[in-house]
């Protein structure tokens, strides 16, 4: 009886607090506070008379993939150090406010409730992906704050009131993705995405571009995020056998990904979104195998702003594009501002029409009725000698 | 179905999950509680073998005895700083408490190596088919390195002292301690021989995927699934339990269920193998709560 009620308690026990473990930890490992960098504004801003402009920007700085979070952060960090060092907003410096999303929607609402009913800021910059867009935008939009999207693309953004994207969403790049893969000749296909709202934005656009087209995708799989094996999903596309594989996986999944699917057999190319958030752990897995869809920065304004500003600032190049979009996103923020002042109201009435006169590192922005940009430029890339280059056509 | 496919997973992770569990079921054997930081000796194990080979250079069959032995160690040291002195606690307060030292563990890995996944470098080759069976070289050499340490492991609880004292312990360790028994050695070693195989299985769970400071937080469910399937406290019946999840989780993924139903080919999402380890575990304690290979307690 007692060895009964024993097994009773471990049973309770354990169920309970491996389910909290679980849920806690199923997207992304355990995350270090990180402290964000000091801004360049805070060194040398010639618009310090007036009370300074809090923004908010809110991005990946820990979790499965932090390159294209830092990205943004500097890109955004850029921006305000050439807008305050012109004289800010009328007078007036902004001050940047930056939070860590840990790739989490729970932290990221956590975050953006903090920048929006304690800082007050009227706008909020790159949101991380869609799973943290989303919620978010649904409370901005409550509390009329802006967000300036520069990373996350599932269409259901679209609904967003309070929302503009500086990058395209995935009814526009899925499309051309799946297109893509049909035209480079092949006509059966199985997507592999991670189950999230940018995941299964691009499933079911790329289906839509692929089937268009003439091809037919077998099978849909979305997988779980931050999984320790990926096995089981990579058996299912070798036993599915298709051509291609049109994917969004992104950070370590993918890695996992390529390996796992090499060992079971299936060496389908993959055709994926925004390849430079990839790890590629081994060169071999993913060498002539991975091509992927970026967010264009081959104008030569986007490569000055790579190759000498952001290069100036933090030694290097932005190893993604990332920073081009929030720079613009930002740039764009600032000039509105100028003209009709630091309020949402200000933004979302104005922003547009500014669009119109400002030639962004990532080419001139226009915005089509629901504040998204359709003409956003993108470059084909596939992964080469262990690295990606631009495709040849 | 493909069969050969759906044996190969099962194979693996069978080997994966089985070596990892062995651990778990002594410490809860002889300890009385179920010890939330095994996981982390699974990571451990792994991150060790990665700094002595990737890190310092030694060739990776000279990284993992160390790192094996490295593990065990520290599980040793836990065990005299920590748990030996909450020795009469109750097991809730015990299972509390590793799970804080699992967290604190996972957030120093993650000081020291940081959040992004690493690789071990070993590059598998895929092995010619046989009777359906398709592996790679690696996969081959998890399934041999564990069947070999549990043969040598059976053979020290089989026809050793230690063993034995370990299975008298596991028994009743006020018995065993009255028929002379030192049975804080043995608690010793049974902290040594958990660490040592928590450590084996995360080293091969790494080199099969990657290395993540969660990773052994991944196996927990299934390896709890797999003791309390088998039988918990028994070692035999942990080794059995991995093989009957392994078998069970990749069986309900490869079974596509629509044609069977003589509809659209349908089947259950990779997703869902760990809800397949969990449903394994509620029915097993609902139905069976001793385990398969366990005895009925009075």
């Amino acid at each position: 009886m007692k060895k009964s009620r024993h097994l009773q308690g471990f049973a309770l026990s354990m169920l309970i607090i491996a389910g909290m473990g679980l849920a806690a930890c199923q997207a992304t490992g355990p995350v270090e506070e990180e402290e964000p960098a000091p801004t360049i504004e805070e060194e040398a801003a010639p618009a310090e008379a007036g009370e300074p402009i809090p923004i908010g920007v809110l991005s990946n700085l820990t979790g499965p993939e932090t390159t294209s979070g830092v990205d943004m952060v500097r890109g955004v960090e850029l921006a305000v150090a050439e807008l305050n060092a012109t004289g800010g907003i009328n007078g007036r410096p902004l001050k940047l406010i930056i939070e860590d999303a840990e790739y989490q929607p729970q932290l990221g609402v956590d975050a953006a409730h903090k920048l929006i009913d304690i800082n007050k800021v009227p706008v909020i910059l790159n949101v991380g992906g869609s799973g943290i867009m989303l919620p978010v935008g649904e409370y901005a939009g409550t509390q009329n704050v802006v967000l300036i999207n520069t990373g996350a693309s599932s269409p259901q953004l679209r609904d967003l009131p309070t929302l503009c994207s500086i990058v395209p969403l995935d009814d526009i790049v899925g499309k051309v993705l799946g297109q893509w893969a049909y035209d480079d000749g092949y006509r059966t296909a199985v997507t592999a995405v991670p189950n999230n709202p940018y995941g299964i934005g691009v499933q079911d656009n790329a289906t839509i571009g692929f089937e268009d087209a003439g091809g037919e995708v077998l099978e849909q799989i979305a997988y779980i995020e931050g999984e320790a094996d990926y096995r089981p999903d990579a058996q299912r596309i070798a036993d599915v056998g298709a051509d291609v594989v049109l994917s969004a996986t992104y950070g370590d999944d993918a890695n996992l990904f390529l390996k796992q699917t090499i060992e079971v057999g299936a060496d389908s190319p993959w055709y994926v979104t925004y390849p430079t958030i990839l790890n590629v752990g081994n060169p071999e897995d993913a060498n002539g195998r991975l091509f992927g869809l970026e967010p264009g920065w081959d104008l030569p304004e986007a490569q000055n702003f790579m190759n000498n500003i952001y290069a100036a600032e933090y030694g290097d190049p932005p190893s993604t594009p990332w920073a081009n979009y929030s720079y613009d996103g930002m740039m764009l923020v600032g000039l509105t501002m100028r003209q009709c002042g630091p309020t949402a109201d200000c933004l979302l009435e104005s922003m547009p029409e500014v669009a119109q006169t400002y030639d962004g590192v990532t080419g001139r922005i226009k915005f089509d009725e629901d504040c998204q940009r359709p003409n956003a430029p993108l470059v084909k890339m596939v992964y080469q000698n262990g690295e990606l280059k631009l495709a040849e056509d | 179905m493909q069969v050969g496919p759906i044996l190969a997973n099962s194979l693996i992770w069978a080997a994966e999950l089985g070596v990892i569990s062995i651990g778990m079921s002594l410490v809860y054997g002889i300890l009385g509680f179920a010890n939330f930081a095994h996981g982390e000796f699974v990571t451990i194990g792994a991150y060790l073998t990665y700094a002595l080979h990737i890190g310092a250079g030694l060739p990776l069959l000279v990284g993992i005895p160390i790192a094996m032995l490295g593990t065990a160690l520290f599980a040793i040291l836990l065990d005299m700083g920590v748990f030996s002195r909450v020795r009469q606690a109750s097991a809730v307060s015990k299972m509390v408490l590793s799970v804080g030292i699992a967290m604190i563990i996972r957030s120093v890995i993650s000081i020291f190596f940081g959040t992004s996944a690493l690789q071990l470098g070993y590059r598998a080759q895929r092995l010619p088919e046989v009777a359906g069976l398709q592996l790679t070289d690696l996969q081959l050499i998890i399934i041999i390195a564990t069947l070999v340490s549990m043969v040598l492991f059976h053979l020290v609880l089989q026809q050793t002292k230690l063993g034995k004292a370990l299975r008298a312990t596991a028994d009743n360790s006020s018995l065993a301690e009255a028929k002379g028994i030192n049975t804080t050695s043995v608690i010793r070693w049974m902290w040594f021989f958990s660490g040592a195989f928590a450590a084996l299985g995360g080293i091969l769970l790494a080199l099969e995927t990657q290395l993540r400071p969660a990773l052994g937080l991944f196996v927990l469910m299934p390896m709890f699934a797999a003791v309390t399937v088998g039988g918990l406290g028994s070692v035999y019946g942990a080794v059995g339990g991995a093989i009957a999840l392994a078998v069970g989780q990749n069986l309900a993924l490869g079974i596509d269920y629509g044609s069977l139903l003589g509809f659209e080919p349908w089947r259950l999402r990779a997703g869902y193998k760990t809800g397949i380890a969990l449903i394994a575990l509620v029915a097993t304690l609902l139905i069976r709560p001793q385990g398969i290979f366990g005895r009925r307690g009075g």
